[in-house]
């Protein structure tokens, strides 16, 4: 870890952020937020909030079809509103896409490998590697194993490792229970806390599944058709009312 | 290539060698061997096609690069292959420049405008890329009937024989070698290629190109690397083939031609040295084959001309029916199958 120039610095700093998609659909309006180093923080909201689109203006992935249209975003004060993924990823902001994207024609091992696509630092992989299987003991029996065959538990667990080969600094989890078993997404999820702890990590968790987002983050902030309508500790956004009536209806409605 | 690039094996799987199993390694050197002494015996009409499949091998392994390798699919190949073969001649005839030179430089010219054309393709993928290709297969194709102090003339222009350092390559078996030497020396390039983190990623690019960004891969670089060197390799191809038959036709690189390309790369196995070889030997050897049965069995080639393609097609199709990864699966497969024959319990690494 690099010590930091401020104490109170947050690790990433959302300052009023726009995107639009082909420069004409608006999806996010002036949002704002900060994470601490090392701290969980959660965004919350239904189908179309715009949390993925959060997630993905913060770590180059808009490119393409959208751009972030105003706003600022700075990892540990620096600017870096804007940039592309590739000059994110070697900074440590890792994204965990939702749907499990694997690469299904490479196995198990080479997968993993992918995460470690900008690492300069080659000699521990192999030790990292054992680390990573350390978490997910069920990902070594499948070493050679391609991951397109693998179960949708396994392939969560897959991209999570793959991320954490990146050396994540932040990593942006974005649905990790998504389409899974109950049982399985509470594997996850503690799995994903143990992981947090050991690797003090710092965490931008995205969740439909707002209890277990909230068991596992500190802060969470609730969005709603592209803004943020509500934010507090995981303990008072557990006890608000209005969580549920996003959740099930419109704040306004 | 770019060392920065092709340094980054650690998203391959680490450091695999070249030609992974001993029959390959033998097979390899075999091959050579048997090619070049091989090449010495037979006659100059076997002689010429053998030189045709070297040359369309080549230009296989860059079309195999970009739309094997990279999932770009190109119907453009032939006409690069053309541009590299007018501005060989060109820069050897027009400017003195010596052969192998001309040729290189030729590599060169088709790569820069694969390049410019690979930009405003960025963003296309699938249908709308191949539209953007066909584009620039008509535009080129176009310039050459255009450009004629390149060309010379609409159909194309002589070449005459090509002399190296004062050595004439009147003999073909002599311009067989030297494209043996290239050929071989743009498979040990692509082979690297393919094991190196540049490889890995034109792989991944092609399976999940958003993953792969977010796992650090710059996608439009990536994509303008498998551009550049792909259309080297048929920069390079094309000025290659302009001498092999002393006259670079205008026709040679139209769109059946680029067709005929990547159909090499699918019957031969997308994205593998092999499938550029087996893909290439069959798209040259079974029109040839097929013309020969038709003077064997009608004397009449009025009759056989319109079947002959007929029948090609259906080969194709049938093949693709029951070896849908290409010659090089069935390839692979005996090779396994040999080398446990072969070298049982021996094969140790």
């Amino acid at each position: 870890m690099n010590p930091e120039p401020h104490q109170n610095q947050p690790a990433l700093n959302v300052d009023g952020l726009e995107a639009a998609y082909q420069d004409v659909v608006r999806v996010l309006h002036n949002i704002s937020f900060h994470i601490h180093e090392q701290e969980c923080v959660a965004l919350l909201g239904s189908n179309g909030a715009g949390k993925t689109t959060t997630l993905k203006s913060i770590s180059g992935l808009l490119q393409g079809d959208g751009s972030v249209t105003g706003g600022k975003v700075y990892l540990h004060g620096e600017d870096v509103t804007g940039k592309p993924a590739h000059f994110m990823v070697p900074k440590g902001v890792i994204q965990v896409l939702e749907g499990r994207y694997v690469f299904p024609d490479l196995n198990v091992r080479d997968n993993l490998l992918m995460g470690a696509y900008t690492r300069m630092d080659r000699t521990h992989i192999e030790d990292e590697i054992d680390r990573i299987f350390g978490y997910f003991p069920q990902l070594k029996d499948r070493l050679h194993t391609k991951a397109g065959y693998l179960s949708g538990g396994e392939q969560q667990m897959l991209v999570i490792g793959r991320a954490l080969l990146a050396k994540p600094r932040i990593l942006l989890l974005d649905e990790p229970s998504m389409g899974l078993a109950p049982k399985l997404v509470r594997e996850v999820f503690e799995i994903i806390e143990r992981i947090r702890s050991e690797e003090n990590l710092t965490l931008l968790l995205v969740e439909q599944n707002a209890n277990m987002a909230l068991r596992l983050a500190e802060r969470a902030y609730l969005m709603e058709t592209g803004s943020i309508v509500l934010e507090g500790t995981a303990d008072e956004l557990m006890e608000d009312p209005r969580l549920q009536e996003v959740y099930l209806g419109g704040l306004n409605s | 290539m770019e060392p920065n690039l092709t340094d980054k094996d650690a998203g391959t799987a680490a450091a695999r060698p070249l030609l992974e199993t001993r029959l390959e390694r033998y097979g390899a050197v075999g091959l050579i061997l048997a090619l070049a002494v091989g090449s010495m015996l037979i006659s100059s009409y076997h002689l010429s096609l053998l030189t045709t499949i070297t040359i369309f091998a080549f230009s296989a392994m860059g079309l195999n690069l970009l739309s094997g390798n990279a999932g770009l699919i190109s119907i453009a190949h032939a006409a690069f292959m053309g541009l590299g073969a007018f501005t060989a001649a060109w820069f050897a005839i027009d400017l003195g420049i010596p052969i192998l030179i001309a040729i290189i430089l030729a590599g060169i010219v088709s790569a820069g405008v694969g390049l410019l054309f690979g930009i405003p393709s960025l963003r296309l993928s699938g249908l709308y890329l191949i539209l953007a290709t066909f584009a620039a297969q008509i535009i080129l194709y176009w310039f050459f009937e255009q450009a004629l102090w390149l060309t010379k003339s609409p159909d194309g222009r002589f070449v005459g024989i090509p002399e190296v350092m004062g050595f004439e390559f009147g003999d073909p078996w002599h311009y067989y070698l030297l494209v043996l030497v290239f050929t071989i020396a743009g498979a040990v390039v692509y082979l690297n290629i393919l094991r190196s983190g540049l490889g890995r990623s034109l792989e991944v690019i092609k399976e999940r190109p958003i993953v792969s960004q977010m796992m650090g891969v710059n996608l439009q670089r990536t994509k303008l690397i498998a551009f550049t060197i792909g259309h080297f390799y048929a920069g390079v191809a094309g000025a290659l083939y302009g001498w092999h038959l002393q006259f670079v036709a205008t026709e040679a690189f139209d769109l059946m031609g680029s067709i005929e390309l990547l159909v090499m790369i699918i019957i031969g196995g997308l994205g593998s040295l092999a499938g550029a070889v087996l893909g290439a030997t069959f798209i040259v050897v079974v029109p040839e084959l097929l013309d020969m049965a038709g003077r064997r069995l009608v004397d009449d080639m009025g009759l056989m001309a319109p079947i002959r393609m007929f029948i090609y097609g259906l080969l194709v199709v049938i093949f693709l029916i029951y070896e849908p990864h290409g010659l090089a699966r069935t390839w692979r497969k005996l090779v396994r199958y040999f080398n446990k024959k072969l070298f049982k319990n021996k094969n140790e690494h």
